[in-house]
């Protein structure tokens, strides 16, 4: 410990830059939900997404900084459990960078709440044998709940720099970076050889941990309570479902989408386009390409600004709140024996739910699931039947201004969907599910700076990735129409579109169109529905098949990364043949019984 | 419900190694919080939930002497 010291005072006077063949690699590495993103953040001056549920990280991030003078690769890792036993495709990533080689110093970020848990990884990680510091984050919340950590006693027994932090404050982080020049090989701990890594963790516990009486904070014991029992827990998710379709359905879908669509576009953007197009633009074709039926401006912006930006944005913001606040894993608790019997387990809710957001992003998260089993089922379930964000707030704001009956019938149908498929999927494909085991973290009050940082950060990915794409996707709608393809997919899908599915022929576009991606074609029904031309039930019924219907393009070559080409291929035709075949069936019940919503 | 973790029961390896990941060791204390609809206890300073199956292999000493303050 005295060793450690001397040297941390040491690189104070050490400020200028050391030039090495390449950067020291270090790698943070921990228990999934410590904070390691929270610390790769400070350290690099990047932001890696950072939330309150473990399997936030579930790639790596690598990132430069230079610290006491050296030049520095972070390496941010998805947490791990353990580094022996069965292993998770996420933890598997963390495993071989502990193993390069070329990894110079390993930082430990450990639960200070938790640290029987960490330390059995660092005994595991001592055994790599390389250098490394064990830093002790959240211990604001740790003396909240009584724990006390004899940091000085741990230091020596492990042989390693020992720091405590409160990351999201910026607390003890220069200490940190000091200390990076000086990560040792824990020596003193491996001089004693082999040891069960259960048995010293409880012996270290023991040692230098003192638990205390304290008054954790009450209402967190209470609300904690409140939502993990079914009487009050049930009760208070539907609360939070009505609150966020209140701010993405009603809020973003209805008042800002009206604001800037029929006030911005079309009451300012789009006639100053047509006025300008009509000015300086000699060529009808060009003039038509810009500001026409299937124009740049007047659809393809006014898609992506006016109508699905909104709704992203307000979702994003909600969303962001209930990642943070740590709400998301607890649902787990509610909907595990429904998934048990569709062949995952309780922990399936993280990538089903964050497909609220973007089915994309989720289908990679499926990672945190334990077998390749379950990992194909809730691929397929993502891919099949969870609206993303924008998808949903169209399917909110069409159905809402119809009936809530309308709703319902969608989500239910939708829903049960999931389960059939779900269901049979779980005795058709061979393998096994793991079993529900899942850690719930604390209930914390977000930091607003986070969220609006997550928000913001989200946002941009939407702007940089989905504008491009709708641009594209107009401009080929626009060549089709020109072409006289457009037409011929229209004869062609004529008996399906509106034969079977009984919806106006052009539906068939904007099908085509949520090929691309998913809002796209959502944001052309709402363009179709606020247009007149879908009666309520053909509504209900396009929107159902658009939700079943094929994933996006970005949604289906991620299918191809996680699963490999010939299954996402599978996948691909059998929701295909869901969703038409479901809308069928819907749309002849519904009009059997003269339903009118 | 609370007691001392005495071991995990059973063949299944894989499922004590997780659980024992998550600081499910013999000699940490748990208090059981919740049955239905999950089995949810506390290990530690750690909340956990788990499927009935799971809860019901961890065998806990309730006999032994715990720590006054826990």
């Amino acid at each position: 410990m005295s060793c450690a010291q001397a040297a941390v005072r040491d690189a104070t006077a050490t400020p200028l830059v050391t030039l090495r063949a390449r950067p020291r690699r270090i790698a943070l590495v921990g228990n999934a939900n410590v904070g390691k993103s929270v610390l790769f953040g400070h350290l690099t001056g990047q932001y890696a997404v950072v939330s309150n549920y473990p399997g936030t990280t579930v790639a790596v991030t690598q990132g430069r900084a230079v610290i006491g003078g050296e030049v520095c690769d972070i390496i941010d890792t998805p947490g791990v459990a353990a580094l022996g036993g069965t292993l998770s495709e996420d933890e598997l990533v963390s495993r071989r960078i502990l193993d390069d080689t070329s990894l110079d110093l390993v930082i430990q970020v450990a639960d200070a709440r938790n640290i029987r848990r960490s330390l059995m990884l660092t005994s595991q990680i001592a055994e790599v044998g390389r250098p490394m510091l064990l830093v002790l984050n959240m211990v604001d919340e740790a003396h909240a709940h009584g724990v006390e950590i004899d940091v000085a006693g741990l230091q020596a027994e492990i042989g390693v720099p020992v720091l405590e932090t409160v990351a999201t404050e910026g607390r003890g982080l220069r200490e940190v970076r000091e200390a990076i020049a000086h990560g040792m090989v824990p020596e003193a701990l491996n001089r004693r050889g082999p040891r069960d890594h259960v048995r010293w963790a409880h012996d270290m516990v023991t040692r230098f941990r003192r638990v205390r009486p304290h008054s954790a904070r009450r209402w967190q014991e209470r609300l904690s309570r409140a939502v993990r029992e079914p009487l009050t827990g049930l009760p208070i998710l539907g609360l939070v479902l009505y609150v966020m379709y209140l701010a993405v359905g009603v809020f973003g879908a209805q008042t800002l989408v009206g604001l800037i669509e029929k006030g911005l576009f079309a009451g300012y953007i789009n006639p100053a386009a047509i006025a300008l197009a009509d000015r300086f633009i000699p060529w009808e074709f060009v003039r038509a390409l810009f500001v026409g039926e299937y124009g740049l401006i007047t659809m393809g912006m006014t898609y992506a600004i006016a109508i699905v930006l909104p709704v992203v944005a307000t979702f994003f913001l909600v969303f962001g709140f209930l990642e943070d606040s740590g709400y998301i894993p607890r649902l787990a608790i509610f909907s595990d024996r429904i998934f048990r019997s569709m062949g995952l387990n309780g922990k399936a809710v993280l990538p089903m739910v964050l497909g609220l957001g973007c089915d994309t992003m989720a289908t990679m998260t499926t990672r945190v699931l334990g077998t390749p089993k379950e990992r194909l089922i809730a691929v397929l379930l993502l891919a099949l039947g969870v609206p993303c964000s924008a998808q949903l707030a169209t399917i909110l704001g069409i159905l809402g201004g119809i009936s809530f009956t309308a709703l319902m019938t969608l989500f239910g149908v939708v829903l049960l969907q999931m389960f059939i498929v779900g269901f049979l999927a779980a005795r058709a494909l061979k393998g096994e599910r793991s079993e529900f085991i899942m850690e719930l973290p604390p209930l914390r009050w977000p930091l607003m700076r986070n969220i609006a940082h997550k928000t913001f950060i989200r946002v941009r990915w939407y702007l940089g990735e989905a504008v491009p794409l709708f641009l594209i996707g107009t401009a080929l709608l626009f060549v089709l129409s020109r072409t006289g393809g457009l037409a011929v997919i229209t004869r062609a899908t004529e008996p399906l579109v509106v034969g079977l599915l009984g919806l106006p022929a052009e539906a068939a576009g904007v099908f085509v169109m949520g090929f691309l991606r998913r809002d796209y074609g959502a944001a052309g029904l709402f363009q179709l529905a606020h247009a007149g031309r879908l009666d309520p039930v053909q509504a209900v019924v396009a929107l159902t098949v658009m939700t079943l219907f094929v994933p996006c393009v970005a949604n289906f070559l991620m299918m191809v990364k996680e699963q490999r080409l010939k299954p996402a291929l599978a996948i691909l035709g059998v929701v295909t043949v869901i969703a038409i075949g479901t809308g069928a069936v819907l749309n002849s019940v519904l009009r059997g019984l003269h339903v009118t919503f | 419900m609370r007691g001392r973790v005495v071991r995990v029961a059973g063949e299944n390896r894989d499922r004590a190694d997780r659980l024992a990941a998550l600081g499910v060791t013999p000699g940490s204390p748990v208090t059981v919080l919740q049955r239905f609809p999950s089995v949810i206890f506390l290990c530690d300073q750690t909340e956990l939930a788990v499927e009935p199956a799971v809860a019901d292999a961890i065998m806990v000493d309730t006999t032994g002497p715990h720590d006054p303050l826990w």
